[in-house]
């Protein structure tokens, strides 16, 4: 039976995968990993920021409604300060408050840098509010917040910090697994061998990224289902969009990759500079730390990565934050467009500097 | 002679791979760079800046007056708002959702029936951090102007004081600057990488291609082969280390502990604990591609459980366990200590005997299969 080039060329590709365990587990279960630790970090960070302020009163007006009405704060009370200072020492609580009537001492842990950054606008709100219940202050305006959802269900932090991953991950799958393929394709002589078959670039890209979109889909899977399951994510998944929003964004990726490889003929340094760029877009994706609180010239870099309009269409998907439909269709045919245009240019440079 | 011409070979060999000059010399610079760069003001909102918009309905005059006050008073040349008026709240309230804006002040809508306040909505996107922040300040903001207003009528006014104390692990224990907290984490994120890519990856390549059973026909013996290995892996770790030191000394003009005794021991623990558990995991894998996969799962957990950039030690104890069972939490907290600072709810002993214990455990496990893990069977 005569089979195409294309099919043929996917199969081997698709064989080569399966038995090259490392990029099985870079594609497949490292963004997984990733996503459990940060997921439960993020967690962990949550219930301080709803709930938990340790609270110490030896006189003076009642705080506990105080804290209870801002809506923020949860109480947790202590028959001492050395008790409350105990409890945030062994990690039990991150913030404490201790009130004598006229002075508030506001706790926390040392080193502590997350809580570091809440602290100053916790410290400042409540004793606001204290000076105003001490006071009887009659408010001449009285502020009222309201929650609003960008999306179809109000969403936590913790689901924005997962999607932010689910992003970086289709991103990282993207990009690495052709870096590393194609470096190792240079390396080992295949290229010098696909050039004599009678392949179009198209064919020779497809051929081979098939595989590494299927996985990357699979990946995909593995990520949303842990998110869901294990880190109670609250999504309402679109998944034909979120399929589309795979490929696009997987093609494009893999454009990047591509290039990368054709720039740097070294596969180290084209690995490299892979990873250089993944690590910014970590840091840049607000899982490490929120985006709000970077300096402007860090937000214009982050809005230069691709992993800004990615996290866009990907939060659409979710239920996050939904986008007209025009928007995201000009983002994932911009993506795919150009991810194609980009790999069918660079497949054809590839297969000619390889030929040169 | 042999033994030190045979270390400086593997020695050059190991520098001629980009990847290890990169990853190992270069990439920590860099991280240090970024975090200090990105997280020097030590989480201030110094940096930060929010998109307001505003739609003003009242018809009283007052709450006019206050509520353009306090939206001028936030959104000077300096921040932290930059307002936008809307005519109507829905078109605001799209460009929140849009991320054209992070939050939306409205003077006006539904009066409490027993207040005479005058009633503002903060409308704000709930989970989106930078729309929350935004309306936690805007909220403290009107809460000020109520303060103020209650202070410039005369009438009497107790002020409550407030103070900011951290609770510290130890007496002794002071505050630096997030420039000086974050080289300890750095440095070990250096050996850390040379102790599980380095050295697990570089054993089972040379062992796979061959190199190891030719070197054996020489009258070098696999005891030799280690040491040079080790005093290979101390050499890129030393060289490493001189960079980043020299890079906190003058140009982030790091002085907290980092030359005292506590921390260059601490340092050659890390280095002897960590390089015997890369050791260890080469002696479990066969393969070089099992033995790059095995030190990238630890690398991520060892850094990120270990507590190397945020706390840990509030985790749920399903997930803490893992905390305390790492030889990273008590290195980067036993570092930290040596600067002078205390950051974990661990006793100095066990600071020390848990890092031991995984030495020796690690160097016994490598012990009973080093013939396999040097290629000498």
């Amino acid at each position: 039976m005569n089979r195409s080039p294309l099919y043929s060329l996917i199969l081997a590709s698709f064989r080569e995968s399966m038995r090259n365990k490392v990029e099985l587990f870079f594609n497949l279960f490292f963004p997984l990993l990733f996503l459990l630790i940060f997921g439960s970090l993020q967690r962990g960070d949550d219930n301080y920021r709803k709930t938990w302020m340790g609270l110490f009163q030896s006189s003076g007006q009642d705080v506990e409604s105080v804290l209870k009405q801002s809506g923020v704060w949860e109480p947790k009370l202590f028959n001492s300060e050395q008790q409350l200072q105990d409890a945030i020492q062994k990690g039990e609580l991150n913030l404490g408050l201790s009130f004598d009537g006229s002075h508030a001492r506001f706790f926390y842990k040392d080193g502590d840098l997350r809580t570091q950054s809440k602290l100053r606008l916790a410290q400042v709100s409540i004793t606001a509010a204290l000076e105003k219940q001490i006071n009887q202050i009659a408010p001449v305006i009285s502020s009222t917040r309201i929650e609003v959802t960008a999306g179809k269900m109000m969403a936590s932090g913790l689901d924005y910090t997962l999607a932010g991953i689910i992003a970086i991950a289709i991103l990282s799958t993207g990009m690495m697994s052709v870096v590393s393929m194609f470096g190792r394709y240079r390396k080992s002589g295949v290229l010098n061998q696909l050039k004599i078959a009678p392949l179009k670039p198209l064919a020779f890209i497809l051929g081979t990224t098939f595989t590494r979109i299927v996985l990357s889909f699979f990946s995909l899977l593995l990520i949303l289902g842990a998110s869901i399951i294990i880190l109670k994510a609250s999504f309402i998944i679109n998944w034909p969009l979120l399929a589309i929003t795979m490929i696009s964004s997987t093609l494009g990726m893999m454009a990047v990759g591509l290039l990368l490889n054709l720039i740097f003929r070294n596969p180290e340094t084209a690995n490299t500079s892979a990873g250089i760029l993944m690590f910014l877009m970590y840091f840049l994706a607000g899982v490490f730390f929120p985006v709000a609180l970077l300096p402007n010239y860090m937000k214009l870099v982050s809005s230069l990565l691709p992993l800004k309009y990615v996290s866009t269409l990907v939060r659409h998907c979710l239920g996050l934050e939904l986008i007209p439909g025009n928007q995201f269709a000009i983002i994932s045919i911009s993506l795919t467009l150009g991810g194609l245009l980009m790999l069918w240019l660079v497949g054809r440079k590839f297969l000619r500097s390889t030929r040169d | 002679m042999r033994f030190w011409h045979f270390s400086k070979g593997f020695f050059l060999a190991e520098i001629r791979e980009f990847e290890v000059i990169f990853w190992t010399f270069v990439f920590p610079l860099l991280l240090y760079f970024f975090l200090s760069a990105v997280l020097g003001s030590e989480g201030k909102e110094g940096g930060a800046s929010f998109n307001l918009a505003v739609l003003g309905n009242s018809a009283s005059p007052m709450g006019t007056r206050i509520f353009n006050q306090t939206i001028d008073a936030i959104s000077q040349e300096e921040g932290p708002f930059k307002t936008s008026t809307f005519q109507d709240l829905e078109s605001a309230i799209i460009a929140m959702k849009r991320g054209r804006q992070d939050a939306v002040a409205i003077l006006g809508g539904a009066q409490n029936a027993d207040s005479r306040s005058i009633p503002i909505q903060i409308h704000f996107i709930k989970g989106r951090e930078s729309s929350q922040v935004a309306a936690n300040i805007l909220e403290l903001a009107f809460e000020k102007a109520n303060l103020e207003v209650a202070m410039q009528s005369g009438q009497e006014f107790r002020p409550v004081s407030s103070e900011a104390i951290p609770v510290k692990n130890s007496i002794s224990s002071k505050r630096i600057a997030y420039k000086d907290y974050i080289f300890p984490s750095v440095a070990l994120m250096m050996i850390l990488s040379v102790a599980l890519f380095n050295s697990p990856i570089s054993l089972s390549s040379y062992r796979n291609s061959g190199t190891n059973k030719k070197l054996f026909t020489t009258p070098l013996r696999p005891l030799e082969y280690f040491a040079a290995h080790l005093v290979k892996l101390l050499v890129t770790m030393l060289g490493s280390l001189i960079l980043l030191y020299l890079m906190a000394w003058l140009i982030y003009r790091v002085r907290s502990g980092i030359f005292s005794l506590a921390f260059f021991s601490t340092l050659l623990l890390a280095m002897f604990c960590l390089v015997s558990f890369g050791l260890m995991l080469a002696s479990f894998t066969r393969k070089e591609s099992a033995a790059v996969v095995l030190g990238q799962i630890f690398y991520q957990i060892m850094m990120f459980m270990g507590g190397f950039f945020f706390s840990v030690f509030g985790l749920p104890w399903a997930i803490r366990w893992l905390v305390y069972l790492l030889p990273t939490t008590y290195l980067v907290e036993l570092l930290r200590r040596a600067m002078g600072v205390t950051g974990a709810p661990i006793e100095l002993f066990w600071l020390i005997a848990v890092p031991v214990a995984w030495l020796i455990l690690s160097v016994a496990i490598f012990a009973l299969n080093f013939h396999k893990v040097m290629g000498n069977e």
